[in-house]
């Protein structure tokens, strides 16, 4: 039988567009009810590869979420953590991640800042911030796409 | 024949089922394509323009001071729409807000037109801080300058893009050590509540740092937060202590009992920590955005030691906030549990 043969059939065409509408009815159901939001914008970052070592900026919404794509590297899939200089020996190093928590006897949030700011000391020369800063996007110089 | 005609009928009938459930299909589908759009989108409008009328009576409130919507989209000015404070020489323009950078050059500020609760339809926007250098300065001091025998309510739509420790979402402070710091308020992310347990916010009001461990709102969804601080004074005591009740009101509801974390500066009549940013001290603004901090901690080799007690001098802004913010309101008294739960469910998404 031809498809034209098919759709002269009155019983046939009804059941064949009944299904059709029947598959068409979920995806208009999930379109309109249950289509997930737009990501979050987020804000353009200069980024490191733990891996590559290459830089660039990047729109980062939480560079903690191992689960975000967003945080791994276009070029090896390393990991991505926002990008940092020491300003004394011109180094720059990716700044490490923040989701360790604290020596338990920190209990000061005082304390707790001092800890912060120790994940900022430049690694080749232990320079501490305002001395080693988190770099903008302009200031990297050669920018990869990540 | 009998049979055949029941046969019939009843392939007739089954036929004729089909047929009204592909037509009811048909205009279900039809009408839903092009209605529940329209309906989203009146229901969003709805919302948005109830809030717009109940922020408006916000901004005629005499204790409003200061209320930014965030709905300017472009520039560099957060306008201050709270006209008509109870505040002597009130002059409501003095709080409106910068869009300022912590290093020189142009803010690098992203307005989010559409970006906002009910956004998603273009009515509200919304401002990206990127957690490195965007800070909002409110040049006005006065009307938001509190003792702690004043009462004060502060209230913000927020989205955390980071819920890491210290990410601030305003503050009127100079964060230092542990024995120096001096705070009229703040507030700011505190995953890390250390010994403490699973934390979710830290404020500092006056000379008292409150953490808050018992975390009721889900951060991993990134949505939008209402977080209001609110401090309510309850006078002197006999042996001289200015007693104050503070609090954190996340989505409406006041989290739970919070643990003393700075018991270095007791919140004694003495205790001068805070008067560091009143009038009487630095004069230390407000700001969005970022934590106020003593520059003399922070960053020693940048501190000039010829030009103390100078502002810019002594403050700096470090733990930035990373995320959107909608609103912002601050109210000279304490508002009711009750207020607080309204401006929640007037303007939750
Ligand atoms: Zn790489
Ligand atoms: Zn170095």
């Amino acid at each position: 039988m031809t498809l034209a043969a098919l759709f002269r059939e009155r019983q046939t065409r009804n059941r064949i567009i009944f299904a059709a509408l029947i598959l068409l009815l979920p995806i208009v159901v999930y379109f309109q009810f249950f289509r997930k939001k737009p990501i979050p914008v987020g804000a353009e970052r200069a980024v490191f590869c733990t891996k590559c070592k290459s830089m660039g900026a990047k729109i980062i919404v939480d560079i903690e979420d191992d689960k975000d794509q967003r945080n791994y590297c276009k070029i090896c899939g390393g990991r991505l953590r926002y990008a940092a200089k020491c300003l004394k020996c011109k180094y720059e190093f990716p700044l490490p991640a923040a989701d360790s928590a604290p020596p338990g006897d920190a209990k000061h949030t005082m304390d707790k800042f001092r800890f912060l700011r120790d994940r900022e000391l430049c690694p080749n020369c232990r320079q501490e911030p305002p001395d080693t800063a988190i770099m903008t996007p302009d200031q990297i110089e050669k920018k990869a796409d990540l | 024949m009998k049979t055949h005609k029941n046969r019939l009928l009843g392939r007739r009938a089954l036929f004729f089922t089909l047929i009204e459930i592909y037509i009811a299909m048909m205009i279900f589908l039809i009408l839903s394509a092009l209605f529940i759009p329209k309906l989203y989108r009146s229901m969003q409008w709805a919302k948005f323009n109830r809030w717009v009328a109940y922020n408006r009576v916000l901004s005629n409130d005499p204790d409003c001071v200061v209320n930014f919507n965030f709905q300017e989209g472009k520039g560099d000015i957060l306008y201050n729409s709270a006209l008509g404070a109870d505040v002597e020489n009130h002059q409501a323009d003095k709080y409106n807000g910068y869009l300022s950078r912590t290093t020189a050059g142009a803010h690098q500020f992203q307005w989010i037109n559409s970006g906002g609760r009910w956004g998603t339809n273009g009515y509200k926007h919304a401002l990206q801080f990127n957690g490195i250098n965007t800070y909002v300065h409110i040049p006005g001091t006065q009307g938001l300058d509190f003792t702690p025998d004043d009462d004060f309510t502060v209230m913000s739509w927020v989205k955390f893009d980071e819920f890491t420790l210290g990410k601030c979402p305003y503050s009127k402070s100079l964060w230092g050590t542990a024995s120096d710091a001096a705070c009229q308020y703040d507030i700011y992310a505190n995953p890390w509540a250390g010994s403490f347990g699973q934390g979710s916010f830290d404020a500092d009001v006056f000379t008292t740092c409150a953490t808050w461990t018992n975390a009721d709102v889900d951060f991993e969804k990134k949505g939008w937060v209402q977080l209001a601080l609110r401090y309510k004074s309850l006078g002197t005591d006999a042996s001289g202590n200015i007693n104050g009740e503070i609090t954190v009101f996340v989505n409406g509801q006041p989290l739970g009992p919070f643990i003393e974390t700075t018991n270095e500066n007791p919140n004694t009549a003495t205790a001068t920590e805070w008067q560091a940013c009143s009038g009487s001290g630095l004069n230390v603004p407000l700001i969005l955005g970022g934590a106020g901090c003593y520059r003399k901690y922070w960053s020693p080799s940048t501190y000039d030691k010829s030009k103390a007690g100078v502002l810019n001098n002594e403050w700096m802004i470090k733990f930035l906030f990373k995320g959107k913010m909608d609103e912002f309101v601050l109210f000279k008294r304490a508002l009711s549990d009750s207020e607080i739960r309204a401006h929640y469910d007037m303007g939750k998404e």
